[in-house]
């Protein structure tokens, strides 16, 4: 009778998981749609495109195993396009992330009209890439452009900037960095608001200078954030295309051309869809690979409260 | 050419034209790729020659010769042999040429008399450069005048290299061959003139033809003596102050510059009635009256031998002899390149011009890394 009451109970128990689970997969559906069919699937399709030679459009193609991949490890654009990505990525997370950090503490305080200084730094994250980019192309323009202006002014040299391959990649991180940083500074603020004053306090009793307090309290208790703005300004980086189809397309003699640039190249340029899908899929594992790495690392200097 | 789509709707009541125009060649062609991709494509569409070659090929456009069979008037002959041979792959065709285009020379009538240099004498690329440095003017490092301006990009230093001898591949398609000293030299030649004589200069970067049009300027305000551009930059240019002339070729060999029609095709996936009404407006464009007044006012080469002989299109040469500059040129041209890699030779060539006319690298490394990259392009599709 016991058994029966006991198993009764289980059976129940196992009906109610049953309803929970269904019910939970219910509330779920409305984003498990949308991110199944517009990001999984295609995701998938896209890898196994990538084992074809499908030229987008011709209803045959034939599958070729992992010769695209084969094909990129001596393909001297996509090692450049690598070396180009690595590059533009530590030449725009390191300042966007430091530049934003050094914004933060500078506007943190309450002075008046501090909430318009925090406006204006901000506002070039929402403004559109492919506008300011011309703008930014305007202003690094050699002969007739204001950067060029200024750096006679300070007596230095004029530089090609776009029009030359050693310059074209540092304007377009320059403009990188301006457009991210007021962003990182804006995660920092509200970071830096929610360090305990108490900390500071025990601080100053123990007789702490200012650069200790920013050592031992600001850094670690902001760690968070900064681990957060580092694991997307690199997926960014990663993925940034806008700036450069504007300003140089991929030149001077390809010195600018990033992976995505590569990418969108094959696939759009030559429509080899093969080689694209096999481009994006390492470009996939690289971010993946880098998140994994700053999520073990983040275990180290990451400090949560 | 929405004009001429106009002129048609308003000939006929059979056929109605919508024009979709697109940014540039490369923009129609991604946006016809899509199309296709989507079985939702245009009737008629306007290619360039290696984006044509490479639609034939994977089978996408429909066959053209049952129409022109069907055609009693269709005379083959009347058109510009090296522009109608581009159509004809694997023995059918696939496209009709539509206009033509090549690159010559323009000059600033002006500067070159000023400088005492009679524009009619510069035959070869030599010549070029020795009346550029005779023209050019220097205020201590700055250059005031430069004495000539090639278009910046792969094509204009193609044409020296074709015109000197070179080849890009070899007879057999196997090798590819632009590190030959004719290469070398004609490229080399452009390198010096840039950044040892600063006897020239090119504008690059920039939006879209920006470059294109500031190389323009500096001929029609008188920072340069002349340039190297499209035979469709006439439309533009105020020929009271510009003079055109053929390409020049080199001591001991004929200029072989690149003339390639733009041509016009019918995807295979277009129905049967709108593929019999888009050649109706492809007999109307090509007919020789309309082909005639759009090279009068487009400066684009007609593409038929008949359409030079209109009463129209005389009279207009007549007071404007620049129109017949290109024509000439295109009967001894070289026909287009295809690449048969779908691009990577040509961005070889792309990029080695950049460290050429940028970067200041010698000719002789550029090409050799160009060669490289091109070789082993070409030897992953064989």
């Amino acid at each position: 009778m016991a058994q029966n009451s006991d198993s009764g109970s289980r059976t129940t128990r196992i009906q109610f998981k049953h309803f929970e689970n269904r019910t939970a997969l219910l509330f779920i559906l409305p984003v498990l749609i949308p991110l199944v069919l517009f990001w999984l699937w295609p995701m998938t399709y896209s890898l196994y495109i990538s084992f074809t030679d499908w030229d987008y459009m011709s209803p045959e193609y034939r599958f070729v195993g992992l010769s695209n991949y084969g094909h990129l490890l001596h393909n001297t654009d996509f090692l450049a396009a690598l070396k180009n990505t690595m590059i533009f990525s530590i030449g725009t997370v390191v300042p966007t992330v430091v530049g934003g950090l050094m914004l933060a503490l500078l506007l943190n305080r309450n002075l008046r009209g501090i909430g318009l200084f925090r406006t204006i730094f901000f506002s070039p994250w929402v403004t559109p890439t492919v506008a300011v980019s011309i703008v930014w192309a305007w202003l690094f323009e050699p002969k007739v452009g204001l950067v060029n202006y200024l750096l006679q002014i300070i007596h230095l040299p004029k530089l090609q900037w776009a029009q030359s391959a050693e310059w074209a990649m540092v304007e377009i991180i320059i403009f990188t960095v301006w457009k991210g940083v007021g962003w990182a500074m804006v995660f920092y603020l509200s970071a830096l608001h929610k360090v305990p004053k108490e900390l500071y306090e025990a601080c100053d009793i123990d007789g702490g200078t200012d650069w200790q307090k920013f050592k031992n309290v600001t850094l670690p208790l902001i760690s968070p954030t900064t681990f957060f703005l580092i694991v997307i300004t690199t997926i960014d980086a990663i993925q940034a295309y806008d700036q450069i189809q504007i300003i140089t397309q991929g030149g001077p003699a390809g010195s600018t051309r990033t992976l995505l640039y590569l990418y969108y190249q094959a696939a759009f340029e030559r429509f080899n869809m093969g080689e694209a899908t096999a481009v994006a899929t390492v470009l996939v594992l690289i971010t993946v690979l880098l998140g994994v790495i700053q999520f073990v690392a983040s275990k180290r200097w990451v400090y949560y409260r | 050419m929405q004009q001429k789509i106009n002129e048609f709707n308003a000939s006929q009541n059979e056929v109605v034209v919508k024009g979709v125009a697109q940014g540039s060649y490369g923009e129609t062609y991604q946006t016809l790729q899509a199309a296709i991709a989507a079985n939702k494509a245009p009737a008629v569409v306007l290619l360039n020659n290696n984006q044509m070659y490479a639609l034939a090929q994977k089978k996408v456009l429909a066959p053209l010769d049952s129409y022109i069979a069907s055609d009693n008037t269709f005379n083959s002959n009347d058109f510009i042999s090296a522009f109608y041979s581009q159509g004809l792959i694997n023995g059918k065709r696939y496209a009709l040429p539509m206009y033509g285009t090549t690159q010559v020379m323009y000059y600033n009538k002006d500067l070159l008399q000023g400088a005492q240099v009679d524009p009619k004498t510069l035959k070869t690329w030599e010549d070029v450069y020795a009346a550029a440095k005779k023209i050019t003017k220097k205020d201590g490092k700055d250059v005031s005048l430069y004495g000539f301006e090639p278009m910046w990009g792969a094509d204009n230093l193609i044409d020296m290299a074709l015109s000197k001898g070179g080849k890009i591949l070899s007879g057999d398609g196997k090798k590819v061959n632009i590190d030959t000293p004719e290469w070398v030299d004609s490229w080399e030649a452009v390198r010096k003139a840039i950044f040892e004589d600063k006897t020239m200069r090119i504008h690059s970067g920039g939006q879209g033809w920006e470059y294109w049009y500031a190389t323009i300027a500096d001929v029609m305000k008188d920072h340069a003596a002349g340039y190297l551009g499209s035979s469709g930059d006439q439309g533009d240019l105020d020929f009271t102050k510009i003079d055109a002339e053929p390409q020049p070729g080199w001591q001991g060999h004929e200029a072989e510059p690149v003339a390639e029609a733009i041509t016009v095709s019918i995807p295979a996936i277009t129905d049967k009635d709108k593929q019999e009404a888009a050649i109706k407006w492809i007999q109307y464009f090509t007919n020789a009256e309309v082909n005639a007044d759009w090279s009068i006012k487009t400066g684009y080469i007609t593409v038929r031998e008949s359409a030079t002989k209109v009463q129209a299109f005389q009279d207009f040469a007549s007071t404007h002899p620049q129109i017949l500059v290109p024509i000439a040129q295109a009967r001894s041209a070289s026909t287009a390149f295809i690449d048969p890699t779908g691009g990577k030779i040509m961005d070889a060539l792309k990029k080695a011009a950049d460290k050429i006319e940028i970067q200041n690298i010698p000719a002789v490394v550029a090409l050799q890394e160009a060669q490289a990259e091109a070789q082993a392009a070409l030897d992953a599709i064989q």
